[in-house]
């Protein structure tokens, strides 16, 4: 089933367009991750499917759905930094956000203890940690069960413990069944979370799919043989191996699902080609992924 | 209505400042009603000995007179909840929970509804806190009490709930565009006390009652004393239906102002 179908949507400040003809479907069940570098418009985006940016040009639908207020009431989000009245206790500030929902207090309990505050419930917000204000954002998104839960950057600024926390967190409810989108600059955030990923760069997309063909950690090998083209035949019959550049004699290529450089020999081998140089490139997934962003 | 009415009253209810300004109020609301009485009988009494003719008492405070003339001297006070409504609005702002409120589903009609909603509660409480003051003052200053003269012109207190929600709509119309409180109140109270009264003094005719908040307070008149009648001036001494249609029409103007913002900007 799909929960969002964004179609060319388009957000113009003056000049700088900060998120172009964007177009994006996500489905029931899967965690979907926005990754991009700062100002790449993941905020702008998620600000537009809440309501709280006016689009440019486009539209999005949630749930296949154009009614506004039943939709709002199956979603629930965070954006950037946990927004609360800091006066008020936890417990009041979600009271609040029952109002809005039109839901009853009683749900309080329940999402306070989710996200292990229940027993800071009546202290006033201004005096939570960092990390506390965020899980009570957390909270006051889970509230009234939704369907779909939105989080923007939800380990911004917090210590290790605290992104562990959050993580396991969102990880904990994306067990229950629901749909998630996360906004993340961090690539190693969305790889441990999400199920589908989507690149942003400067406000178009870049790239989509499933994490695990995405980010898949990448193999790059180094290979020289004297038989240039029956290599280049080999690598066109081989769908695991693909070419990622050739440059003097040097070919570097990418095995998936094999890390071990035995194993290609022994490949290369069996197929009637004996390599004078074969070596491992150490390449992180991290410099894959600027790789990505900055080639686009 | 009555939930958004409630998501603003856990808001106002725990703000602490709001609570000093509106003990303020209280104070000085009631200091001002029960003490200037005895300040102009003291006065009169002082001036008036050297005279031939013995002025009379002055008797603010009878029944059915009592509601016109604690309606007129309580809306000096408009700007305290008109204050009230700008720190209320622009926390919104400093908070950014304007925003959050949308993200957790509020739909922008709803924002604006909930304090056009908070507005029409204060105007009610100033007015049934200034109702509660001239029902004790009168009380107290009419020597026979019959029951037909006891709410005879007490219209004036829905009329003054009337001036406080149009005042406050103002208040409601400069927050939203200046966001900011401390700014807000400076710019609520410059217009009030310096710009309006100077560009009224400017106008020719009575032009100046056309003007925002001179329109506002012409709803509730000057009340007419036996001092002002010996001197022979008369004072307008009921509601008049152009007063009022004035003042809806700004009222009308400012809320649909703000409309036009909370249904329009980014947040």
């Amino acid at each position: 089933m799909e929960i969002l179908n964004i179609n060319q949507l388009t957000k113009h400040y003056g000049k700088l367009t900060a998120v172009n003809k964007l177009n994006v479907s996500i489905e029931k069940g899967s965690i979907y991750g926005i990754l991009g570098p700062n100002g790449s418009g993941k905020t702008t985006t998620l600000g537009m499917i809440l309501n709280v940016i006016r689009p440019s040009a486009g539209t999005f639908t949630w749930f296949a759905n154009t009614n506004q207020n039943v939709n709002r009431q199956k979603i629930g989000a965070i954006i950037e930094t946990p927004i609360f009245y800091p006066y008020l206790s936890g417990q009041k500030n979600l009271e609040i956000f029952c109002r809005i929902k039109r839901i009853d207090n009683t749900d309080i309990e329940r999402v306070l203890k989710i996200v292990d505050l229940y027993d800071r419930r009546k202290d006033t917000f201004k005096t939570y940690s960092l990390g506390m204000k965020q899980r009570l954002a957390i909270a006051g998104a889970l509230l009234g069960e939704p369907e779909v839960l939105i989080l923007d950057e939800p380990t911004n600024g917090l210590d290790p413990q605290g992104i562990a926390e959050i993580r396991n967190l969102i990880i904990a409810i994306a067990k229950q069944g629901l749909t998630i989108i996360l906004a993340s600059h961090l690539l190693d955030e969305v790889q441990k979370v999400c199920s589908h990923v989507l690149i942003l760069k400067e406000g178009k997309m870049l790239i989509s799919g499933k994490v695990d063909n995405i980010l898949l950690e990448p193999n790059i090998f180094e290979i020289k043989v004297d038989e240039r083209e029956k290599l280049h035949k080999l690598i066109n019959n081989t769908p695991e191996i693909t070419l990622v550049q050739e440059h003097n004699n040097l070919f570097i290529v990418n095995y998936k699902n094999q890390s071990n450089g035995q194993e290609l020999n022994r490949f290369l081998f069996e197929n009637g080609l004996v390599a004078n140089h074969l070596q491992k490139q150490e390449k992180s997934l991290e410099s894959y992924f600027l790789d990505i962003i900055e080639h686009a | 209505m009555l939930r958004l009415l409630h998501i603003e009253f856990i808001k106002a209810f725990n703000f602490k400042a709001l609570w000093y300004l509106f003990l303020i109020y209280i104070l000085a609301l009631g200091l001002i009603l029960f003490g200037v009485e005895t300040f102009i009988n003291d006065v009169i009494g002082e001036g008036g000995r050297n005279l031939p003719i013995t002025l009379p008492k002055m008797s603010l405070y009878a029944f059915p007179l009592v509601w016109h003339n604690v309606t007129y001297l309580s809306g000096f006070f408009k700007a305290f909840p008109a204050i009230m409504i700008i720190i209320l609005v622009t926390n919104e702002y400093s908070y950014k929970t304007i925003k959050q409120q949308v993200i957790s589903g509020l739909s922008r009609n709803e924002l604006f509804f909930a304090k056009i909603s908070l507005i029409l509660a204060t105007s009610v409480i100033m007015g049934l806190l200034v109702g509660l003051f001239g029902f004790i003052l009168g009380i107290l200053n009419t020597e026979t009490l019959a029951f037909k003269t006891l709410f005879e012109k007490s219209q004036f207190i829905l009329v003054y709930m009337f001036e406080v929600f149009a005042y406050c709509t103002f208040g409601f119309l400069i927050a939203t565009l200046v966001k900011r409180s401390g700014f807000a109140i400076g710019v609520l109270l410059l217009w009030a006390y310096i710009a309006e009264p100077i560009i009224n003094y400017k106008l020719p005719g009575n032009w100046g009652d056309y003007l925002p908040l001179q329109s506002i307070g012409n709803l509730i008149r000057i009340p007419n004393s036996q001092l002002m009648k010996i001197v022979g001036i008369e004072f307008q001494e009921y509601i008049s239906s152009g007063d009022l249609m004035i003042a809806l029409i700004y009222t009308l103007l400012f809320s649909s102002i703000v409309w036009v913002i909370y249904r329009r900007s980014d947040l």
